[in-house]
């Protein structure tokens, strides 16, 4: 189809208004998204210092990129059709509609639309239709000529891009309150942090339960407990890896599981575990006539037990005797490795001392097998607990995964002073000895008020002072020259919200710490004692051979029963250790 | 019917004919009358779009003037009829007469001062409303009933009524219907004192002014033709619709004005006043193509007496122009940026 050339020229000149009028529009539009980004950055920006949102650095870089897609899109939708152009053109330009009007007629009468048109002074007939459709054309030949010559002379600088006044203004008002608000700090940026460690701790801890449930199955058989064991350990990685945020629900679930499993521990186990060992260890000597067991192999002394009962044959009676006195000998160790190992060694006395031979025999048999089932027992045991110091460990990694960054200082304060000799431990028990001068030792732990714990060793001559501390081990003291004992009690322990979570035993001292470590006074007040007093002979002064397996008893019941990490139980064997006789 | 008939138009007219005739019969009507210009564009808008007027003013403003200025500027047969209450429908449209002719008596019509074709209806609410209504007919299908017989007004035929809101006591309003007839209700405004002082020189002083012919009856019948073939654009005919839409208080885009104030907007013949005015007013403005201003110029003369207000409008004194003004701010032109 051939369009009448002024219709065509008309439409040609639209064309670069057209273009111009569709990027005033973008500029529009784009002043209106830029000022809608802005005004979602702020808010944004604003809710982040309100509530922690993970998302935030997501959707700020997320909003412009959306803006400028929506700029795109609609700069799509925006463009001007002809219609719209002439329309603006002539509103813009007070053209009193001649473009407009010479385009709408043209589509309302597709007929004139064609080239060419009929002749301008074409001859008509009056007073018909024909005259009628005649002036009607004539007039819109008219209309297009005036609107095309109107259309060359509009200025082509019509529709000039423009921002639009307000938002422009709002974007800038609100570009100036998004700085501050972007450069602030962000107290919310902790929470964040937090629990980004939160995460990071609950992976670290899930993966670590998964290793330790591996652990624990591996080369295990049903019905083994420890296989359940590391079925849930196992569930409680997984727990852990799809709910990280739920921290109070996952320490509560690996409190609890802990709990369960120290329920279990036999509280005695590392001592079983040494009488095993001792009594192993004898009843190889036993056998061998040597230390061939230095090491209280249960199943090394199985063994020795077997070719002991093959040579009870070939004793004499008097030999009989002997080794039924050495085995009764060991009942007190036997006692403590467990009441079977402990029956069959009495067993296997009495029946050497029968002359039972074979009733030693059996006796032996069995007690070697009390031997097995025990370092079993002990194994066991000893995986549970590791597993409990696991799930500890995992406990505390996570609690203080949760805590404010800015938090966990703590200082810890103690102080002793102490004449004599004594020792000062956790439950103020301490000795001392009259007479004059000494040196003593103590040892306290203490927190302050945020966390921490301290150990120091001191010395001093003196009376005591024990005007009160914070110390969380209350220490203690005597003195020959009159006991100055506190005045007023000591101030009760307390550490407030931490106790919530577990101590932080890392922070433990270690030998060659600085001897004490400073601490807050006390409420009470000290009174020093003087003179030379005479002093009273104590009974404090007791051989530690005397004393050390008592004191050893205690401090693996203790460890046992207390959340103690391995570490730690390792470092207070090596000091019985030590000191073992 | 008259002996004034008048034929269709000889020659072909052209729209620039028509604006230099449109501006001859202005600039002779402004020989007489003294100011008042768009009073006589409007006056000769209503003429040119075949329609009536009802020109509203107090006494001595020209009116009567206007009209007979235009009568004999177009050198039309003009009849002015001093409507009073005693005026009867027969007194304007014509009766039969008893005639004594060679070879008996017979009836004869005979025609009332309606047949002219520029008619004055003086004071026209001073007459009862059955002999306003006599105008009816003869506004709308341009012929008069009488006796069972039509008698057709030849072209051009118009009716410029005047009345005086002053005067309010012994008058009958207009009903609706026949306001609803005129295209234009024209507001005769007092004149300035230039204008008075120039008035003053031409009524007071020994010569008297005097027009010529400058078209003939003939010529305004081809300009009306001519004047409804002007094409318009669907969006300004559109836009004349919404104008004329938002003078209804129930529709969505009506001001809070026309909400409050208005029983009834305006009928179909608005909009149609609307557009037939603003194809004239391009035409006399010599332009090919009606512009959205053209329809808001003549909104008010076109809209005013359309509007009926109801009786809290008419109580606290809001006046339709004031109503059609608030239309014309709620229904601004079509915008594209």
């Amino acid at each position: 189809m051939t369009l009448d050339p002024t219709l065509s020229q008309i439409r040609d000149g639209l064309r670069p208004f057209r273009r111009r009028l569709w990027l005033r529009r973008v500029v529009r539009d784009g002043t209106f998204s830029l000022a809608a980004v802005m005004g979602l950055e702020l808010a944004l920006a604003l809710a982040a210092r309100i509530v922690p949102l993970e998302w935030g650095r997501v959707a700020a870089a997320a909003i412009p990129l959306l803006g400028a897609l929506a700029l795109l899109v609609d700069a799509v939708r925006v463009r001007p059709t002809l219609g719209e152009t002439a329309l603006a053109l002539d509103g813009e330009q007070g053209l009193r509609d001649r473009v407009s009007s010479a385009l709408e007629i043209a589509l309302r009468s597709p007929d004139l639309v064609e080239a060419p048109l009929a002749a301008e002074d074409a001859p008509t007939a009056e007073g018909t239709a024909t005259e009628d459709a005649a002036t009607y054309a004539r007039f819109v030949r008219l209309q297009r000529r005036d609107a095309l010559s109107t259309l060359r002379a509009a200025d082509r600088r019509a529709f000039r891009p423009r921002l639009q006044r307000r938002p422009a203004a709002v974007t800038v008002v609100l570009a100036l309150l998004l700085v501050p608000a972007l450069l602030l700090p962000n107290p919310q940026s902790d929470v964040l942090a937090r629990r980004e460690n939160q995460r990071a701790a609950a992976e670290r801890q899930a993966e670590k339960l998964e290793k330790a449930a591996e652990r624990l199955a591996e080369g295990r058989t049903a019905p083994d407990p420890r296989l359940d064991l590391s079925a849930e350990l196992k569930k409680l990685a997984r727990e852990l890896r799809e709910r990280p945020e739920d921290l109070d629900a996952q320490l509560a679930r690996l409190g609890s599981l802990e709990d369960a499993l120290r329920a279990r521990i036999d509280p005695a186990n590392e001592q079983r575990a040494a009488a095993l060992s001792s009594l192993a260890r004898s009843v190889s000597r036993l056998s061998s006539g040597q230390d061939s067991n230095p090491g209280g192999d249960p199943k090394k002394a199985n063994e020795d037990l077997a070719r002991l009962g093959e040579k009870i044959d070939g004793m004499t009676k008097a030999e009989r005797e002997a080794l039924a006195a050495d085995l009764a000998g060991l009942e007190s160790t036997a006692r403590q490795a467990g009441a079977e190992a402990q029956a069959a060694l009495r067993n296997a006395s009495q029946a050497l001392g029968r002359g039972d031979a074979a009733g030693a025999k059996d006796a032996l048999g069995r007690l070697g097998d009390a031997l097995a089932r025990g370092a079993r027992n002990v194994e066991l045991n000893r995986d549970l607990a590791r597993t409990a110091n696991d799930l500890q460990d995992a406990r505390r990694q996570l609690a203080d995964a949760g805590k404010p960054a800015n938090q966990g200082q703590g200082q810890g304060q103690g102080q002793g002073q102490g004449q004599g000799q004594g020792q000062g431990q956790g439950q103020g028990q301490g000795q001392g000895q009259g007479q004059g001068q000494g040196q003593g030792q103590g040892q306290g732990q203490g927190q302050g008020q945020g966390q921490g714990q301290g150990q120091g060793q001191g010395q001093g001559q003196g009376s005591l002072g024990g005007g009160g501390s914070n110390a969380r081990f209350l220490g203690s003291g005597s003195s020959s020259g009159g006991f100055g004992g506190p005045t007023a009690g000591n101030k009760q322990f307390s550490t407030g919200d931490i106790d919530k979570v577990l101590a932080d035993f890392g922070r433990l001292g270690k030998p060659g710490d600085p001897s004490y470590v400073a601490g807050t006074g006390g409420d009470g007040q000290t009174q020093q004692g003087s003179g030379t007093g005479q002093g009273t002979p104590s009974d404090a002064f007791v051989p530690y051979t005397g004393v050390f397996q008592d004191f050893y008893d205690f401090a693996i019941t203790s460890l046992e029963r207390s959340t103690v990490p391995l570490g730690v139980k390792d470092y207070v064997r090596d000091y019985f250790s030590s000191l073992n006789p | 019917m008259t002996e004034q008939a008048i034929e269709p138009a000889a020659t072909r007219l052209s729209p620039e004919e028509f604006a230099d005739r449109a501006r001859a019969i202005e600039r002779e009507v402004g020989r007489v009358i003294v100011g008042q210009h768009a009073l006589v564009r409007q006056t000769l808008i209503v003429m040119l779009a075949n329609g009536h007027a009802l020109l509203e003013g107090v006494p001595g403003l020209g009116k009567t003037l206007l009209v007979r200025t235009m009568a004999e500027v177009l050198d039309c047969a003009f009849n002015r009829i001093q409507f009073t209450p005693d005026l009867m429908p027969a007194d304007i449209v014509g009766t039969n007469i008893l005639i004594e002719e060679e070879g008996g008596r017979q009836f004869r019509f005979q025609p009332g001062p309606i047949f002219a074709n520029l008619v004055l209806a003086d004071e026209i609410n001073r007459a009862t409303p059955k002999t306003q209504s006599a105008l009816l007919e003869a506004m709308q299908e341009q012929q008069v009933s009488v006796a069972r017989q039509r008698y057709k007004l030849d072209p051009p035929f118009f009716v410029l009524a005047t009345q005086n809101p002053l005067e309010m006591e012994g008058t009958y309003p207009l009903p609706e219907a026949q306001l609803d007839r005129f295209l234009f209700k024209l507001w005769v405004p007092f004149p300035a004192e230039e204008d008075l002082i120039a008035i003053m020189d031409r009524t007071t002083g020994a010569e008297t002014a005097t027009v010529e012919h400058v078209a003939s009856g003939a010529d305004l019948v081809a300009m009306q033709r001519l004047a409804r073939s002007v094409p318009i654009a669907p969006h300004v005919t559109a836009y004349a619709v919404s104008l004329l839409s938002a003078t209804h208080p129930d529709n969505e885009r009506a001001p809070g004005l026309v909400r409050e104030y208005v029983r009834y907007g305006g009928s179909p013949r608005g909009a149609q006043a609307l557009v037939l005015a603003g194809k004239i007013s391009a035409l006399m403005a010599g332009r090919f193509n009606v512009a959205i201003d053209d329809v808001r110029e003549v909104a008010l003369p076109a809209l005013r007496h359309r509007v009926i207000r109801n009786f809290e409008g008419e109580a606290e004194g809001i006046t339709p122009d004031a109503i059609i003004r608030s239309v014309l701010d709620a229904v601004p032109p079509p915008r594209v940026d």
